[in-house]
């Protein structure tokens, strides 16, 4: 008798009561409509323009893709790796400072510093005007310098996105691979032996994981490529919709666009899935090289050239053109273009929050796969470019629209709403996982002690859970509130006429060759950006890395 | 010759310690106190010596420092002869031959037994190499699994791979931290004789570190107690269970004195000499 009340109560403890399942269903469905409509509307039948694209655009689009994806992908492991293994394992000066200040280059939009060096670059910029004062007899000539390359947008990519590979490595090498990288030096081998041999192999998942994001981050990005006038699948996607007025093409090309992300997610998954190095390695930091002379001013070269390209001489810019042009930017304008930004950032987040903790709870109550995988479907927008985000919900609110308005006027599409919704598409990820991660160190037993006490799983949430995951909720509602404040396309697609934010007013200044007006605008988000990044940096500190 | 020529015994060389430490003294950066303090400490040529203390009594910290992991804020280190850490001196542990075994036993996750054992044989011909790493395996009972990699394997196989892999490149020293402890009582009994033995067959003078003194009475001829980085005793583990001196050194022993405790003790003669192995399938206490 005891033993079937006991497996009736566990059954009754894990399975989901019919309202949260319901409620679950509703939130994935809502999440995934607007990624999954993109390739299955992909697959319907092409027009004449679609025809043109592809015979034409599409290769351009592919082979510059591909082009960036390489650069920016070996230039951020590169950086990634080599600051990682300098900061973690050997002793130079200012290892501790370039430890968290490496991190601050993710506060720096890719748009916002493509911008900023075409700028610098140009006949006006600071550049020429140096090497004019500098060097002798350059003084009334003009130095062409085309920056506006491919070449160089992927690098600056790979600059300032490089940090998505240092923090996953850095904290690999320091938490997890210590025993394993001392036995290799006491094994004989000399440092570039124990890199090559054994700390790269250990790091694999962490570079995997980190490369995964930077190209994610490329393949998401439209205002560098735009500014350069390098063709790639984001511009392709505003080109075939506002140019071409071609909506099917559009949708065609995020379709191919979300196809090479799985690909990427796929191989990612793949090369994490091969390593089973849990708990084998060691865990723990290892002793440090120290470097003196020659061998401590190359480390401190190698981390204070991707920290001043990546962070430190925008910011300066930044800073120079701020003080010139602030008292003739800031005002009345400037102040709506902010509440605008914040107010929209902050409507994301708490509505990203609103979804997030009831699915959060959803796959607590109920821990079977298929709950899981639906939390996991939900999360998908993260991964997918923002363009296609945007023609996910633009295609779905025009069918919505038509159903409930017929094809005479629009209810959803070009509402604050819908792009507010979009963002909660784009950022659930970024809501979601603080929220799990909050709920997974609360862990069972307050739980189970309230629901033994006779509390339901609602006022067990409210009571208990909710206040304890205080902190978590903000967490993530913050990090919502920074990306939506960094974001550019899909703000870009989807904003409502004549509502501008900091990003798009920085950006179309910047591209109205107006750069230093931009510079208030562009300051403001790289300072919250910051804060930010340097909380998130602490907070991964304390926490263990991917592997 | 006049009497008075003759050697003494006093004046006869002495064999040259493997390891040599004086005066060393460590403390880690913000600690309020020292790791060790003022150390002197001597391994003899083919002997096994064990350092047994408390937690956070300095005994890994010793371990790194020998290994040339951490640096000394004061003494010098003597391996073999040669001077490897002290005045002006600093030998990288990549070049100092020291063998060790980790606490986890830091094995290579991603290449295979043979690989991990192979790894500290450079500059050896293939034949050469392979010869040797064959001779590791098996002398470590552990052919079988060559091809297997790390996560593929038991705790004790795991311990054996550590140990093949450091006595490979036939150290100059071995160093053993803490080698039992992640280990089952019934795995552990019988993995301490086989070391005990296969020490014995090596000859590899080795520094041991232990939280129980029990892990080494098969193993050690010499135990070494350490308290808040202060040596404050030492001597064969027989001499130290009939004599602890004080209370803190008594504990350790307090299990090996009781009628039930250690059963090596029966075995174990005055000069502390360590039985001979007897491999846990016999042993009718751990039939049970």
């Amino acid at each position: 008798m005891a033993l079937t009340r006991s497996s009736r109560w566990s059954r009754a403890a894990r399975s989901l009561p019919w309202g949260w399942a319901a409620l679950a269903f509703g939130v994935v469905a809502l999440m995934a409509v607007p990624v999954v409509s993109v390739p299955i509307r992909a697959l319907g039948p092409t027009g004449e323009a679609w025809q043109h694209v592809s015979t034409t655009l599409l290769p351009i689009y592919l082979r510059n893709t591909a082009f960036l994806l390489v650069v920016s992908g070996g230039v951020a492991l590169a950086l990634g790796a080599g600051t990682a293994w300098l900061v973690a394992l050997c002793d130079f000066p200012g290892r501790k400072h370039f430890r968290w200040a490496l991190v601050l280059p993710l506060a720096v939009p890719a748009w916002m510093a493509a911008y900023i060096y075409a700028a610098m670059a140009d006949v006006t910029g600071p550049i020429q005007r140096i090497v004019r004062a500098v060097v002798p007899g350059a003084a009334d000539s003009f130095l062409y310098l085309n920056v506006m390359r491919i070449e160089v947008v992927a690098v600056l990519f790979g600059v300032v996105l490089f940090p998505y590979v240092y923090l996953p490595t850095r904290a690999m090498l320091e938490q997890r691979a210590g025993p394993a990288l001392e036995a290799a030096r006491l094994l004989g081998d000399g440092p570039f032996g124990v890199f090559r041999r054994v700390a790269l192999p250990l790091a694999r998942p962490a570079l995997a994981g980190g490369s995964a994001l930077v190209l994610m981050e490329v393949l998401n990005d439209y205002g560098a490529v735009k500014y350069y006038g390098v063709s790639t699948f984001t511009t392709g996607i505003f080109r075939a919709w506002f140019t071409l007025g071609d909506l099917d093409s559009a949708v065609r090309l995020a379709g191919i666009l979300m196809m090479v992300v799985m690909l990427l997610l796929l191989t990612e998954r793949w090369q994490r899935g091969g390593a089973r190095y849990d708990g084998v390695g060691g865990r723990g930091g290892a002793a440090r090289y120290r470097l003196r002379g020659f061998g401590a001013a190359g480390a401190f070269t190698f981390c204070a050239i991707p920290l001043l390209l990546g962070f430190v001489i925008p910011l300066l810019q930044l800073l120079a053109w701020g003080w010139r042009t602030a008292p003739e930017v800031v005002d009345a304008r400037f102040l709506r273009l902010v509440l605008n930004s914040l107010g929209l950032a902050a409507a994301a987040g708490v509505a990203a929050v609103a979804v997030a903790v009831p699915l959060a709870f959803a796959t607590r109550i109920d821990r079977t796969p298929l709950i899981r995988s639906l939390a996991r479907i939900s999360l998908l927008g993260y991964s997918v470019p923002g363009a296609v985000i945007a023609v996910g919900v633009l295609t779905t609110t025009l069918a919505v629209d038509r159903f409930l308005v017929g094809g005479d006027s629009l209810l959803l599409t070009g509402t604050v709403g819908a792009l507010v919704f979009a963002y909660v598409v784009r950022f659930m990820a970024v809501a979601y996982l603080p929220v799990e991660a909050g709920l997974e160190k609360i862990g069972d037993s307050l739980t189970a002690a309230s629901r033994t006490l006779g509390a339901s799983p609602l006022r067990t949430l409210l009571r208990i859970e909710l206040p304890l995951l205080r902190g978590s909720i903000l967490a993530a509602a913050t990090l919502v509130v920074i990306d939506v404040l960094k974001e550019l396309p899909l703000t870009l697609i989807m904003r409502p006429f004549n509502l501008d934010t900091l990003a798009t007013r920085s950006f179309q200044l910047a591209s109205d060759e107006q750069v230093a007006h931009s510079a208030p605008a562009a300051l403001l988000i790289i300072a919250s950006a910051s804060i930010v990044v340097a909380v998130l940096h602490r907070t991964l500190d304390r926490t263990e890395p991917f592997s | 010759m006049t009497p008075s020529d003759a050697p003494s015994p006093d004046d006869a060389p002495r064999p040259q310690a493997a390891l040599t430490l004086r005066g060393v003294r460590k403390r880690y950066p913000g600690a309020d106190h020292d790791a060790l303090v003022d150390l002197d400490l001597e391994v003899g040529a083919g002997s096994v010596t064990a350092v047994v203390g408390a937690s956070g009594c300095g005994k890994t910290t010793l371990l790194r420092l020998v290994a040339g992991l951490e640096i000394p804020d004061a003494g010098t280190v003597r391996i073999g002869g040669d001077d490897v850490a002290g005045e002006g001196v600093w030998v990288q542990p990549e070049a100092r031959g020291v063998g060790m075994v980790f606490q986890d036993f830091a094995l290579f996750p991603h290449l295979t037994v043979r690989e991990n054992v192979a790894y500290g044989l450079r500059g050896m011909k293939r034949n050469t190499r392979e010869a040797r790493v064959r001779e590791m395996l098996a002398l470590t009972g552990i052919d079988e699994l060559a091809a297997r990699y790390p996560h593929q394997l038991s705790g004790g196989q795991r311990q054996r791979v550590a140990l093949a892999r450091a006595l490979a490149p036939d150290p100059r020293l071995l160093l053993l931290d803490e080698p039992f402890s992640s280990l089952d009582l019934p795995l552990k009994v019988g993995l301490q004789m086989e070391l005990a033995e296969l020490l014995r067959e090596s000859g590899v003078p080795t520094l041991i570190v232990v939280h129980d003194v029990e892990d080494v009475v098969p193993l050690a001829a010499r135990v070494v107690i350490l308290r808040e980085g202060r040596i404050v005793k030492e001597g064969s583990i027989a001499r130290l269970c009939q004599q602890p001196g004080d209370a803190y050194v008594a504990g350790f022993f307090e299990r090996l004195r009781s009628p039930t405790g250690n059963r090596f003790m029966t075995d174990i003669d005055e000069k502390g000499t360590p039985p001979p192995p007897t491999h846990p399938e016999n042993d009718p206490e751990l039939a049970e």
